[in-house]
């Protein structure tokens, strides 16, 4: 494994091009800033808590932003949110939820467990790249984080 | 004792002289003498009156004793009254006396002994006592019998130990197809079904007072049918009462059978619920995500080799993206057509005007032209006023999407009383519908206008539909092309059933 290098947003979405096209969407909104994306729930589990592959490797730093899919094979996103917001330190790190499912019962849920923004993506790319905008000059640029 | 104390002695005497010397022996306060002369009277006498003993004088004139007495004992009422016959002979007695067998019979003989006299007289008055105590009895078992012969339920006595039947009411008839004659003397355990023979058994062998159980009894074709036997034991028996409970329990078998049945299919139904949730939800998710992957690319390829490209390629990827959105927005109709079926429906009351007043106001800011919308004063009703504040925007967003190319578009809202419910309008005037296809107005997907027409996915009306019918109501529509159409919708006054 390459050596790790820290990143600002974790990108947590199984599906290649769903988070190509959100990187594209970032990259198109001249949001610079570094990103891991990791293919799926139990990847997210073993970079957070240093488990599998990440076992005994220092975390390179603590990102500013996770972006969250919801439905993901093995480990889907409501069980990584309940894994980090019930984590002392990693619980300080803004989720986002950027999801297709409108279900009322995910949206209780996830808010539930204590995540900072519930997003439903858009079909169209447009919209995307708009929902992306947001996203990035809110959590990136206004908001302040908690330093861990 | 018969609750009259006093008995009555008719004294036949055609000289006064014996009625008084009579009188003088058998005189007693609980004795009432009646006296009369002649065998005539004494008829009279005995065959009105209670009588329990005619003290009769053989040589009357006219009729003599023994004529008085054949017809009293040919008489139903006064037969077994008991004779005392006073003769001045015996040997003239054994003559006559053939064939008075019946009741109690006794000679005095003249001149008349006190002593002999007043013994005779009570020994034959306690026997008519005795008599009439009996007769009494016999009565009450005669009705005894009747009763319980007339009983739908098996009555039986039957000895403890043996379990031997001694006594049977005519039930056994109708029941067990037994003449009771064919059961006395049978034992029960030979018409107990098998399973049931060694409780009784051990029954048998307990000497509580009283005691209940069931069991069932196998009839002459070897059918088996149930009874609640109820006993009282006394005296080594059982006093017993069988009621026939197998229609009942069939029934209480068959319900159960139903209840388990109905749980079986709540169980069913609640897993088809979550298939169908689990399902929607996939197709929330799964079906969206390759549009975005057709959406997107498209219009990268649209951006990043549009120096490339003519104005028909860029024309035909156009085509692709709005068809992605399409679909997009056909999922999210679907969707939400299908959350509806799973909400709840609150019921509390609802002022219709203050519900719709904001919808209009942002339906016609939404409106592409001028629309006139009359609302007139709506009737009250209980339900749930999301859902149908959800079937008022889709109604009213329809009359205005439908009238938007008449000259003067113009839309109503009004309710009407109706029985047993309350009826909602919504009425336009515009590109109505041909009645021909009424049946397919409220479908899923199903659309009577072409896209180019009127936009729209056909799932407005189906989700209006879906709310009204939660609420127990219905929905219909009237309409012409042309000419315009109304939607109405029913609510019942009180919600009777919570669907």
């Amino acid at each position: 494994m390459t050596i790790e290098t820290k990143a600002d947003i974790v990108l947590v979405e199984d599906n290649p091009d769903d988070a190509d096209l959100v990187i594209r969407a970032l990259r198109k909104n001249g949001i610079p800033n570094p990103l891991l994306h990791l293919q799926d729930g139990e990847e997210a589990i073993h970079f957070f808590f240093r488990e599998g592959p990440y076992l005994g490797r220092e975390m390179p730093g603590c990102p500013k932003l996770i972006l969250l899919d919801l439905k993901m094979p093995k480990v889907d996103g409501l069980e990584v949110l309940r894994r980090i917001k019930s984590d002392e330190r990693l619980r300080l790190i803004p989720v986002v939820l950027l999801t297709s499912s409108r279900e009322d019962k995910d949206i209780f849920e996830s808010y539930r467990l204590g995540v900072n923004s519930y997003v439903v993506k858009p079909v169209e790319f447009e919209g995307l790249i708009k929902t992306v905008q947001g996203l990035g000059l809110y959590w990136l640029l206004l908001n302040q984080p908690c330093q861990i | 004792m018969p609750k009259e104390m006093i008995d009555h002695i008719l004294i036949v005497d055609d000289k006064v002289n014996n009625i008084y010397a009579l009188e003088q022996i058998l005189s007693q306060p609980d004795r009432k003498l009646i006296s009369v002369t002649n065998g005539n009277e004494a008829l009279k006498v005995a065959l009105n009156e209670n009588i329990d003993l005619i003290i009769l004088d053989v040589q009357m004139p006219g009729m003599d004793g023994f004529e008085v007495a054949q017809i009293l004992k040919s008489n139903k009422r006064t037969r077994i009254t008991p004779i005392l016959f006073v003769s001045a002979e015996l040997k003239e007695n054994k003559f006559v006396l053939k064939g008075l067998e019946e009741g109690a019979i006794d000679y005095l003989y003249k001149p008349l002994d006190p002593d002999i006299t007043e013994a005779k007289v009570s020994v034959l008055l306690q026997l008519q006592r005795q008599q009439k105590e009996l007769i009494e009895k016999n009565l009450a078992l005669e009705k005894y019998a009747l009763l319980l012969n007339n009983s739908a339920d098996l009555s039986c006595i039957i000895h403890a130990s043996s379990l031997q039947i001694e006594e049977v009411n005519n039930a056994a008839q109708t029941l067990l197809g037994y003449a009771p004659g064919e059961l006395k003397g049978s034992s029960l355990i030979d018409h107990l079904a098998e399973e049931d023979r060694e409780k009784i058994q051990q029954l048998g062998r307990q000497t509580q007072d009283m005691f209940s159980f069931e069991a069932c009894m196998y009839t002459r074709e070897g059918m088996a049918r149930c009874f609640s036997w109820n006993i009282v034991y006394k005296y080594g028996l059982w006093f017993a009462n069988a009621r026939d409970i197998t229609q009942q329990q069939k029934a209480e078998q068959e319900i159960k059978q139903l209840n388990t049945d109905l749980q079986r299919n709540v169980a069913q139904l609640e897993l088809t619920n979550k298939e169908l949730e689990s399902f929607s939800y996939s197709v929330s998710h799964d079906l969206r995500a390759p549009l975005r992957s057709i959406n997107g690319y498209s219009q990268i390829i649209q951006e990043e080799y549009a120096a490339q490209m003519g104005d028909e390629p860029k024309r035909l990827f156009n085509i692709i993206r709005n068809n992605a959105k399409k679909m997009g927005v056909l999922i999210d109709d679907l969707l939400s057509f299908a959350r509806m079926g799973r909400k709840e429906v609150a019921r509390v009351p609802i002022d219709f005007n203050k519900l719709i007043e904001p919808i209009i106001a942002e339906q016609k800011n939404g409106a592409k032209n001028e629309v006139n919308i009359t609302l007139h004063s709506l009737t009250p009703c209980t339900g749930d006023p999301v859902l149908l504040a959800q079937v008022f925007v889709n109604l009213i967003s329809n009359a205005i999407k439908y009238s938007s190319k008449a000259s003067h578009p113009a839309i109503e809202i009004g309710s009407y009383d109706k029985g047993e419910e309350i009826v909602y309008y919504v009425k336009d005037n515009g590109a109505g519908f041909d009645m021909n296809y009424k049946h397919k107005l409220f479908g899923v997907f199903q659309r009577l206008h072409s896209n180019s027409e009127f936009e729209g996915t056909g799932v407005g009306l189906a989700i209006v539909q879906r709310i009204v019918v939660k609420h127990g109501g219905r929905v219909w529509a009237e309409g012409k092309i042309d000419e315009g159409a109304t939607f109405h919708f029913s609510l019942p006054k009180i919600s009777k059933r919570q669907l």
